[in-house]
């Protein structure tokens, strides 16, 4: 079969909490503005969709015209938010994208929450299925395909996503999970009787494009697209799956290193050399199985572990998770939604005290450039010990 | 390597950070092959210190000396030594006999040391903030032998920026200037040498201090009870325990059975009990007076969270001490201690309320308290004197 190229994006921004302290309690509101800072979140998307979202799309767009590009997304169901309210733009730019019929969108948690972590998975189902219902009046069809937060993935989330009618799981082709094995093939998950196929993110050739393509130091920078076409010709197999941040282009790489050029420059080089492009189900469709693939245990993209240790690693993380979760009410209504962007990763990722290589990366993406994660979790425990005075005070029934 | 050091003061005398750092430096570059000969003014005790050769130094008798010099310390600053006043009220500069003093302490100690090079045959001086700015100035004209000068402070970090003695700031210039090396103990500490006092930023090394992982472990908690919050350092501008006393107001709102442990003296004592009393929480706030070492262990034990509010600190060793304890940590932003320990919190110092909060989240929570005692532990263990001590040698190896 003809090798392919699966390109996938992941796009989303978390509601940044406020700076919450116990003196400074705060003054009514909804549940949402009592913890949660629009107007800072608000300055992050609007940077990042006049930087990434919105010259990215158009750029897509151009090219799917011109060279049949195909490409898939997932797009949290906060982001969604967060876009409807600020840059109604940014969705009417992925509208347009998905009418193209060449952009597939994939289901993943509304929330960008760590629920699948959660020994209940009720939450996680219904988190699920409120991004599924997002994504179908954001491009008119239901997802087939799933991604799970940061790609966390084990044999026990596909089972879960298999459940849920989701035919396809992306992963991260760590590895201690292919032990020796490829990442350019699609696997079946195991114990899903081949009914979930699994695909795995090529991390070497991903991370040339999000990490090294802009670092001067890389003997291979700078990176072309004919460069990296060849690279990936060269890879084997019958896919070679290329997962992202969206905001490699123009935020991690700012415009001035050349990201958009590349991207511009990219489908055709790939095209010379016989490569096409699929989206996520087309590939899980278009390649056969080469086997069985078995997780027991949970694997991400994140940092060096690949594993749940960027968000769970140590005890303050775990603490929190845990008083969040026991924490969640019963009832729907604002109550749940605020609980529920409090189970968004990032909030926790800012508690990570791993050591200085990837403690590095915690800190870029951290709101609050004065505090370390002793800090961020005391603001999150504040936030909570808030969040749920205000739960009681309104009656709204806490687990 | 031969070194004449002229420091200030050794254990068990000490007022500060200069006297731990000459002990415990001393002790490894010993181990490290260095032979020290210790310059300081005579004290009360004889101090003894197996690793080097102390050198007590009595300058010929004069009262007007002798009396000054024994009131007179590092960290002597406008505040705490009553000088003269203008009819205005403001000081106007330092006692009369004080300048007189140092200066002659100084001239004595530069002949000795040039005197003993002439069969001690010294590799360099070394000598220790602006107190033994002349001597070493001078022992380094007279014997032509490289000089290296550790600042550990400036006259603008220990008043907190209010009213600097402008003749302090001069000795201070003086000392960065005519040495061929200067040690600072941080990087904020070689920006403020450079900015303020015109050091040549090239010939400025960095060194670290450390910690005595020996003398500082982790302890069972003290007899306080469970919630300790500890200060401990001079009462002075500097280490800002007023912050700590505001702070403490607000803790005391929410967590009304927290104990607030002060412990140090200094010239601000006064104000700050009358401090707790106008804030109404004299009951919850211990004023401990002057820690000895012996008791500083069992001080570190007692504590659930150990405060830094200093205003300006060039490096901040208690902070280490309390790390090493096991004890987390909150400092303030403008501490050097922080380029070496990422295991604690940092607040700005006139943020009272920031600092409230941090204490109340570490009481509140166990989860947070052991694992910055844990990482605080490893961490700390990590910032040795041996380390200082390599690094100090290789200062020695650029110029000797």
């Amino acid at each position: 079969m003809t090798a392919g190229i699966c390109l996938y994006f992941h796009v989303h921004q978390p509601m940044r909490l406020k700076r919450h302290s116990v003196f400074a309690p705060p003054n009514g509101g909804s549940f949402e503005d009592e913890i949660f800072d629009a107007r800072l979140s608000r300055e992050y998307f609007e940077r990042a969709a006049a930087k990434c979202y919105l010259p990215t799309n158009a750029a897509l767009l151009e090219l799917i015209g011109e060279t049949g590009l195909k490409v898939s997304f997932s797009v949290s169901g906060v982001f969604l938010e967060q876009a409807m309210r600020w840059q109604p733009a940014v969705v009417e730019s992925f509208r347009k994208l998905a009418q193209t019929g060449n952009v597939e969108f994939v289901n993943e948690t509304y929330y960008h929450s760590l629920s699948s972590l959660w020994w209940d998975k009720r939450e996680f189902r219904e988190q699920v299925l409120m991004h599924r219902n997002a994504v179908e009046s954001l491009c008119g069809n239901a997802p087939t395909a799933f991604r799970n937060t940061e790609l966390l993935y084990s044999d026990d989330i596909a089972a879960e996503a298999g459940r849920l009618g989701l035919g396809t799981v992306l992963a991260e082709g760590a590895d201690r999970v292919l032990a020796g094995r490829s990442p350019n093939f699609v696997y079946s998950a195991a114990g899903t009787n081949g009914k979930v196929k699994v695909l795995l993110r090529n991390y070497r050739l991903s991370d040339d494009l999000g990490f090294r393509f802009g670092a001067r130091g890389w003997p291979e920078w700078p990176l072309t697209a004919d460069k990296y076409a060849d690279w990936i010709a060269a890879s084997g197999g019958d896919t070679v799956n290329l997962f992202l941040d969206f905001e490699t282009f123009g935020e991690h790489h700012w415009a001035e290193s050349g990201i958009f050029d590349f991207l511009r420059r990219f489908p055709k080089a790939a095209g010379e050399r016989g490569l096409v492009f699929r989206t996520i189900s087309e590939t899980a469709r278009d390649c056969p199985s080469a086997g069985e693939l078995s997780v027991p245990s949970v694997v991400s993209w994140a940092d060096a572990e690949r594993d749940a240790s960027t968000w769970l690693g140590n005890r303050i993380q775990q603490h929190a998770f845990s008083e969040l979760m026991k924490a969640r009410p019963e009832a729907d209504g604002p109550a749940l939604a605020a609980h529920r962007m409090l189970q968004t990763s990032d909030h926790f990722m800012y508690m990570s005290t791993k050591g200085m290589g990837d403690g590095e990366v915690h800190k870029h993406f951290s709101p609050y450039k004065d505090w370390g994660p002793y800090e961020n979790y005391i603001n999150f425990m504040n936030s909570l010990s808030s969040f749920r005075r205000k739960a009681v005070g309104k009656e709204v029934l806490v687990r | 390597m031969k070194v004449a050091m002229l420091g200030w003061e050794l254990p068990p005398f000490v007022s500060g950070g200069l006297g731990v750092h000459c002990y415990y430096l001393t002790r490894e570059l010993a181990a490290l092959g260095a032979e020290i000969d210790f310059y300081m003014p005579k004290t009360r005790l004889p101090v003894r210190v197996p690793w080097m050769n102390v050198i007590e130094v009595v300058p010929p008798a004069s009262e007007l000396t002798r009396t000054v010099l024994a009131t007179i310390g590092p960290y002597s600053t406008s505040v705490s030594v009553t000088g003269g006043t203008s009819a205005t009220g403001q000081l106007t500069g330092p006692p009369s006999g004080f300048f007189e003093s140092v200066a002659f302490y100084n001239e004595f100690a530069a002949g000795l040391v040039a005197a003993n090079h002439k069969r001690r045959h010294y590799n360099l001086i070394h000598g220790h903030d602006w107190l033994t700015a002349r001597a070493a100035g001078g022992g380094k004209r007279e014997t032509g032998l490289p000089l290296v000068e550790t600042m550990h402070s400036t006259e603008f970090d220990r008043t907190g920026n209010v009213g600097p003695w402008e003749w302090i700031v001069g000795f201070e210039r003086e000392a960065v200037l005519q040495a061929d090396r200067v040690i600072a103990v941080s990087g904020m500490l070689r920006d403020i040498l450079v900015n303020k006092l015109d050091c040549p930023a090239g010939k400025v090394r960095v060194v670290h201090n450390g910690v005595d992982s020996g003398r500082f472990w982790p302890r069972n908690g003290g007899r306080l009870g469970p919630k300790v919050v500890l200060f401990h350092g001079r009462l002075s501008v500097q280490k800002g325990p007023e912050f700590f006393l505001r702070a403490a107001k607000l803790v005391l709102e929410v967590e009304p059975d927290a104990l607030f442990v002060v412990s140090g003296k200094g010239e601000l004592l006064e104000r700050l009990v009358h401090l707790s009393i106008d804030l109404g929480i004299s009951d919850r706030v211990l004023f401990a007076g002057y820690v000895p070492d012996e008791l500083l262990q069992e001080a570190y034990a007692s504590a659930s969270v150990y405060v830094m509010p200093s205003v300006s600190e060039p490096f901040g060793i208690t902070a280490l001490e309390a790390m090493a304890s096991g004890v987390p940590c909150i400092v303030s932003k403008t501490s050097g201690v922080t380029e070496v320990a990422r295991h604690c919190m940092r607040v700005d110092f006139w943020d009272t309320v920031a600092m409230a909060d941090r204490i109340v989240g570490v009481l509140r929570h166990e989860p947070l308290r052991r694992m910055m005692s844990e990482n605080a532990v490893v961490e700390a263990s990590a910032v040795t004197w041996r380390k200082a001590a390599e690094q100090t040698m290789r200062v020695y190896g650029e110029i000797a």
